[in-house]
């Protein structure tokens, strides 16, 4: 069962329900209250970490060797939980999750993405969820790798 | 007929509500006349242009931009609007939420947890 998280007295105002086109809706508020122009938020990427491996040190390595452009597949779950912090800087990408919150989606969400985009794919990958799919791996097995130096389109950081 | 065809020939199940005549009132009622004391969350799309909006939205109404925990695909990266991302763990998200008197929800759900919380409502 789930459950409402916001405060019991906090008011809700939709106004745009799944299915609105939200940029209309965003263009229309931001011109109704004359909003400033867009302030750049300012910071950089982490640097490479040294010493001992946690979750923010595989973070923080995985931020800071982001490929411009590339589309990360997170289903890193509870490994992953500072890699949203940790790329608000990185190079710009485009970052998918794991929307139904049943784990198993991450790689052949990777794949779609790769095969649809021709972009380059990072999986950030929970080993047990990786298991629920592992026959992504099955049809391009030439074309997923586990190593940064490879040219394959897709690479896969287990977590 | 199969799904497929079903699903192009036959009517719309989307809902669309928007234009309506929300928008001055709501511009009106986000404005912060009295800043400080209320607080507002956003719960925006996610491409960029989407997300700068939001965040001159929020900027404009001293609100605070929120996004879903697990967004379908969002822009990120330098240059792009940053956005606080809604904590998984409910009890965490439910302390994150725990000063927003006025949730301002565009193109997505009222936020659940995975998990109940059980002591959050008698």
């Amino acid at each position: 069962m789930a459950s409402v998280i916001r405060a019991p007295n906090c008011e809700l105002i939709n106004v745009g329900p799944l299915g609105t086109d939200t940029s209309a809706v965003l263009s229309e508020l931001a011109d109704a209250l004359d909003a400033g122009p867009f302030a750049t938020p300012v910071g950089d990427a982490p640097s490479v970490p040294t010493g001992e491996l946690t979750t923010q040190s595989l973070a923080a390595a995985v931020a800071s060797t982001l490929p411009e452009d590339v589309v990360v597949s997170d289903e890193s779950n509870t490994a992953g939980v500072h890699f949203y912090g940790a790329s608000q800087f990185s190079p710009r990408h485009s970052w998918m999750t794991l929307t139904g919150g049943a784990i198993g989606m991450g790689l052949p969400l990777a794949l779609g993405a790769a095969v649809g985009s021709e972009r380059r794919v990072l999986a950030l990958e929970a080993d047990g969820s990786m298991m629920y799919t592992l026959q992504a791996f099955g049809p391009w097995p030439a074309r997923v790798s586990t190593s940064r130096s490879s040219d394959s389109p897709i690479g896969v950081t287990p977590c | 007929m199969n799904s497929r065809q079903r699903l192009r020939s036959g009517p719309s199940r989307r809902v669309r509500l928007w234009p309506h005549p929300i928008s001055e009132n709501l511009a009106e009622r986000l404005k912060p006349s009295v800043p400080d004391e209320r607080h507002s969350g956003w719960w925006p799309g996610l491409d960029t242009s989407q997300l700068h909006l939001a965040q001159r939205i929020a900027a404009a109404t001293s609100s605070k931009f929120m996004v879903e925990t697990f967004p379908t695909i969002m822009e990120r990266g330098s240059g792009v609007a940053t956005p606080e991302r809604l904590i998984y763990v409910a009890e965490f998200a439910a302390a994150q939420l725990k000063d927003i008197d006025a949730l301002v929800l565009i193109g997505a759900r009222d936020p659940v947890s995975f998990s109940p919380i059980p002591t959050w409502r008698a």
